[in-house]
């Protein structure tokens, strides 16, 4: 069996079982005439591409379905909000450092640099290409809590201890969950970037800076400027549920842009009312509720796979 | 005019690259999913390459909007073969979206006319 085939096979397997039935064989005949002669790179490039089509099938999030056209919808807004809220609360925290001449200058290039990759996603989105966003988000989004934990070590020379820790990823939240809302989006209905969608972007940016440097300046504290926050996200929630069964794209759109914040808010708000240690378990909520939602998420759905097998009748 | 639908036109005025060159890609004759590829990488010039993936994630959604339709499905040498055609949405849509290319090109050949004799009186 060549690398192909094994590759082929792992794509196929990541596929809904109703699918792959239907399609499975079409799919294996489109591959190996693609394939033919591209070398072991090229069918594992055309491999990868087949299998995050089968996982977008098994959580819904192709271009045809609610959820991926509400993270389309809402990503122009998300990428601005997540450079807003980490790359440059980053680079505020690293020059809030920067006064101990001890810190290591290595440690503070690095921060910056990092701090970079949101600002840079968000410049090639304004210049009219997704594809930073695209490669820079999950990067982005995985350096954010080492880049607290850096910045602490650069300005105290100490570790932080797990619920320090824990309060900084606490922190990154709307950070992560935006970011993760480009790549997450189906390619094909993020296109051209309009005026409009340039727009978003800004006011997105200005919205995770607004959301972020308040609660940020004050050594990731309550964000009691920002307590109604909590109420439109859920407010919204509603709006979503309502539009969602009517099959509207906007409400989850609007959520999907706005429940990162309220989430980071809470997560925050609860551990600091409970104490020390207590923000981990707002955040193991957060965590067991995503856990949730992927695994309702990723079920079979059989009325989908059956609408496409209706479709091409 | 809904909320909905200015959010729409504000952020969508246009049809997306791949389904232009997917309709139009079908526009004159039914085809198989590599045929569309080859098509499409014609079509552009070489430079969209589609992979087998982005292509199908696009005709399930042309599929879905009733764009397209499966004109057969067969078994070529062992392979089964599923070929996709424009269904009428399809083409009336593909013509809407040419009237509205056609319309911008010309606009952009009148202007570019009205500016050139300037450049050129400029540097006379």
């Amino acid at each position: 069996m060549t690398i192909s085939d094994t590759a082929l096979r792992a794509a196929l397997r990541l596929y809904p079982a109703g699918y792959r039935r239907d399609r499975g064989e079409e799919l294996a005949a489109v591959f190996a005439d693609s394939t033919a002669g591209a070398g072991r790179a090229g069918a594992l490039r055309e491999a990868y591409d087949l299998g995050a089509y089968g996982l977008r099938l098994r959580t819904g999030l192709t271009s045809a379905g609610l959820p991926g056209r509400a993270l389309a919808m809402a990503a122009p807004f998300a990428v601005g909000a997540a450079a807003g809220h980490a790359g440059l609360v980053l680079v505020i925290t690293a020059f809030d450092g920067l006064p101990d001449p001890r810190a290591g200058g290595g440690t503070w290039l690095l921060l910056a640099l990092l701090s970079m990759l949101p600002v840079v996603a968000v410049l090639g989105v304004l210049s009219g290409s997704w594809k930073p966003a695209r490669m820079l988000a999950l990067p982005a989004v995985t350096v954010v809590p080492v880049v607290g934990v850096l910045g602490y070590w650069a300005a105290t020379r100490e570790m932080p201890n797990l619920s320090l820790f824990a309060r900084m990823s606490a922190f990154s939240v709307p950070s992560a969950l935006w970011g993760l809302t480009v790549p997450s989006a189906p390619a094909d209905l993020l296109g051209r970037v309009t005026w409009g969608r340039r727009l978003l972007v800004l006011a997105g940016f200005l919205f995770g800076v607004v959301q972020s440097v308040l609660p940020g300046r004050t050594y990731f504290g309550t964000a009691g400027v920002l307590a109604p926050l909590p109420l439109l996200a859920a407010a919204v929630a509603v709006v979503a549920y309502v539009g969602v069964r009517r099959g509207q794209v906007l409400p989850l759109a609007l959520l999907v842009a706005l429940a990162p914040s309220a989430l980071g808010i809470f997560v925050v708000a609860v551990g600091d009312a409970l104490g020390t240690g207590g923000i981990m378990l707002p955040f193991a909520l957060v965590v067991v509720a995503g856990v949730v939602v992927v695994l309702r998420l990723t079920r079979p759905k059989a009325s989908e796979v059956g609408g496409l097998s209706r479709a091409a009748e | 005019m809904q909320f909905t639908d200015i959010y729409r036109r504000m952020t969508e005025r246009s049809m997306q690259e791949p389904t232009l060159l997917l309709l139009t890609a079908l526009a004159d004759a039914p085809r198989h999913g590599y045929a569309l590829i080859q098509e499409i990488a014609a079509i552009s010039g070489g430079r969209v390459r589609m992979r087998t993936g982005t292509l199908y994630g696009a005709l399930d959604r042309l599929l879905q909007q009733g764009l397209i339709r499966v004109e057969s499905e067969e078994v070529v040498d062992g392979r089964a073969r599923r070929t996709y055609a424009l269904a009428d949405a399809g083409r009336t849509a593909l013509a809407a979206e040419a009237d509205r290319l056609r319309a911008v090109v010309a606009e952009a050949d009148r202007r570019l006319t009205v500016i050139r004799p300037r450049i050129k009186g400029a540097f006379a």
